[in-house]
């Protein structure tokens, strides 16, 4: 007990968030992210060493054209994915947790990733009789992503607001998506072997973006980051949220606004990160409570620093999932990696944010 | 000066569609005064409270705060004016005590101003207040229900507001910090401020407020100064308790009979 209020106290030692403590952090989380990128770059089927991936971002000639073509072609989407994808999911993660003071909230509990994951595979059974292109399943993910975030908006309007109602949209969340994998798993069952291979790997969760365009790239980048600027506009508000919508309205803070525009900014967030990765669980989960942990729970800090190291864990996950197969000659959907050490993680999360509850109070 | 004042106010529990708990409300608070509303369990007291407040919709008449119509103001303006604490209020998150009574300050700074060192020095005189000086770093979570309620205290304290609505706002304290906390409601009474709060305990009420509302079938059907509406017959009305005043050296207190 004792060692436990210890801990507890000298994890509150900054009291409040300072100007000096946030650049601290966010200098920390961008050398990291850069780290791990590099990483990301230099490792592979074919090994460049972070030297001289370092030697050619600066302008050097320390790679042979083919290996520049794998750099850029194969390995940039990749990197950039992983990392705008990884701090999509653990903002928005974020945003639904203070949105509903639910900690186990996040963009895959609620549903809305299964809404994507829904869309895309009708997309893939029906596959060649839409007109869409290479625009189909994205399209058609980020659709179900996003009907699935009015459907939960809805719902919890005719829910109504409280402690309640906040169980009952976890509980939709639950039943959606096992509405939805029981959807999916019918699908599998009539649709072609082939195609079966293509959903599986997609509803896995997997970074194989090789040769995507850099406007793509780019694109998706740019309505992430926007995405971003608005949840950190609003992240005070999300703080003050803290205290219950009632109490949080007699401060000042327009509750309904902020609900309807963070929400809708993390959704779309999530909808444009599973419309090109498939699903990738735990990210929105592992990487808040993480630095919840570590940094405290002020939004302000929490919402940029989750996007940095959200960022981080993909990268690293991604890693893991080419290299550590690399003798099995091929590589694992990045979802099993993040899955694989993300649920151990969220138990030893939870046993331990029940304990400081227990154990003071 | 600036009044808080009802007219004609009905008030609904459970949505526009619920039951009515309170109706015919013509209810006036000046700064300057600490009033208590007082009635049995789900008489309306804090549905009242929360109306005045302006976090609740009235379900007929209106609630000015001076010629202003509380429903058209916007939700800052009206936080830099009155402070509101609920019943039983807690953090979702681990946020440390000076996060929350920072909180207070919402409606008067900017969402990124991070104050410096002057601010932290206005959260330890709030959290002085409530006795709970350096408490600022600490886990709210850490907390226990009484000490928590006093954290509540110090974010009404930092508000800087006029107004205060306070709902049991002495549940979990000890009687000494019972006392704190009414002597903090009469200083700020007694600099031009306005007390209004929710009260299960007659003898703080008879002690501390200028005036008691007596909420009782459906209306306020008592208001005025405690020592001439906290009679026997009235609590023996409204509550169903034979009670009798014991007269000491200090003034009366109230005990069961």
């Amino acid at each position: 007990m004792t060692q436990l209020a210890n801990e507890n106290g000298a994890r509150h030692q900054r009291g409040r968030l300072t100007w000096k403590y946030f650049w601290g952090w966010v200098v920390c989380a961008l050398v990291a992210e850069l780290l791990a990128a590099s990483l990301g770059l230099s490792y592979g089927s074919s090994s460049f060493g972070i030297a001289r991936i370092f030697d050619v971002l600066l302008g050097g000639d320390a790679l042979t054209s083919s290996e520049r073509m794998i750099l850029w072609f194969a390995r940039f989407p990749r990197v950039c994915f992983a990392a705008v994808v990884g701090g999509a999911l653990a903002s928005a993660g974020v945003v639904f947790q203070s949105l509903l003071r639910n900690p186990l909230a996040d963009p895959y509990i609620l549903g809305v990733s299964g809404g994507g994951a829904l869309c895309a595979t009708v997309y893939i059974a029906l596959g060649g009789m839409l007109w869409m292109g290479v625009w189909g399943l994205p399209a058609s993910a980020m659709a179900g992503a996003l009907l699935t975030v009015v459907g939960l908006l809805l719902a919890s309007r005719w829910i109504g607001g409280g402690k309640m109602g906040v169980y009952a949209l976890l509980l939709l969340g639950v039943v959606f998506n096992a509405f939805a994998s029981a959807v999916i798993t019918l699908f599998k069952a009539i649709m072609s072997a082939q195609k079966a291979q293509e959903l599986l790997f997609y509803l896995m969760g997997s970074l194989s973006v090789e040769g995507t365009p850099l406007g793509v790239i780019a694109g998706v980048s740019v309505v992430v980051l926007g995405a971003l600027g608005v949840m950190m506009y609003y992240a005070n508000d999300l703080n003050v949220l803290a205290l219950g919508d009632e109490t949080a309205a007699s401060l000042g803070v327009e509750v309904e606004r902020v609900r309807l525009v963070s929400v809708v900014a993390a959704s779309i967030a999530v909808a444009v990160a599973v419309a090109y990765t498939g699903l990738i669980g735990f990210v929105g989960l592992i990487v808040p409570h993480g630095l919840r942990l570590i940094v405290g729970s002020d939004c302000r800090l929490l919402i940029p620093l989750s996007f940095l190291f959200g960022g981080v864990f993909l990268l690293l996950s991604d890693v893991v999932a080419r290299a550590g197969f690399e003798v099995f000659s091929m590589t694992l959907p990045v979802g099993v990696v993040t899955a694989l050490c993300g649920a151990p993680v969220f138990v030893w999360l939870l046993r331990r944010s029940f304990l400081t509850r227990r154990g003071i109070a | 000066m600036t009044a808080l004042a009802t007219r004609d106010v009905a008030l609904k529990v459970g949505g526009s569609k619920g039951r009515v708990v309170l109706s015919g409300l013509n209810l006036s608070v000046n700064p300057g005064e600490c009033v208590a509303i007082v009635g049995e369990n789900g008489a309306g007291k804090s549905t009242l409270l929360r109306a005045l407040a302006g976090v609740e919709r009235v379900s007929q008449g209106a609630v000015f705060l001076g010629n202003r119509e509380l429903g058209r103001m916007k939700a800052r303006e009206l936080a830099r004016m009155r402070a509101y604490l609920g019943q039983r209020e807690d953090v979702g998150f681990d946020y440390s005590v000076e996060e929350v009574v920072l909180m207070g300050a919402y409606a008067r700074g900017g969402a990124w101003s991070l104050g410096g060192e002057e601010q932290s020095a206005r959260v330890r005189d709030a959290l002085l207040r409530v006795e709970l000086e350096g408490y600022a770093s600490r886990s709210v979570l850490s907390l226990s229900g009484g000490e928590l309620q006093r954290v509540m205290m110090a974010r009404v304290v930092l508000a800087e507001a006029t107004w205060w609505m306070l709902d049991e706002p002495l549940v979990g304290l000890d009687i000494r910090h019972q006392e704190r906390a009414c002597a903090l409601f009469r200083k700020h009474c007694d600099e031009g401020g306005a007390v209004i709060w929710v009260c299960h305990d007659l003898n703080w009420v008879w002690r501390v407020c200028d005036r008691v509302w007596v909420c009782d079938g459906g209306e306020v059907c008592a208001d005025g100064a405690p020592k001439d509406v906290l009679t026997e017959e009235l609590i023996e009305r409204v509550f169903g308790v034979k009670v009798e005043f014991l007269t000491g050296s200090r003034g009366h207190v109230i005990a069961f009979r």
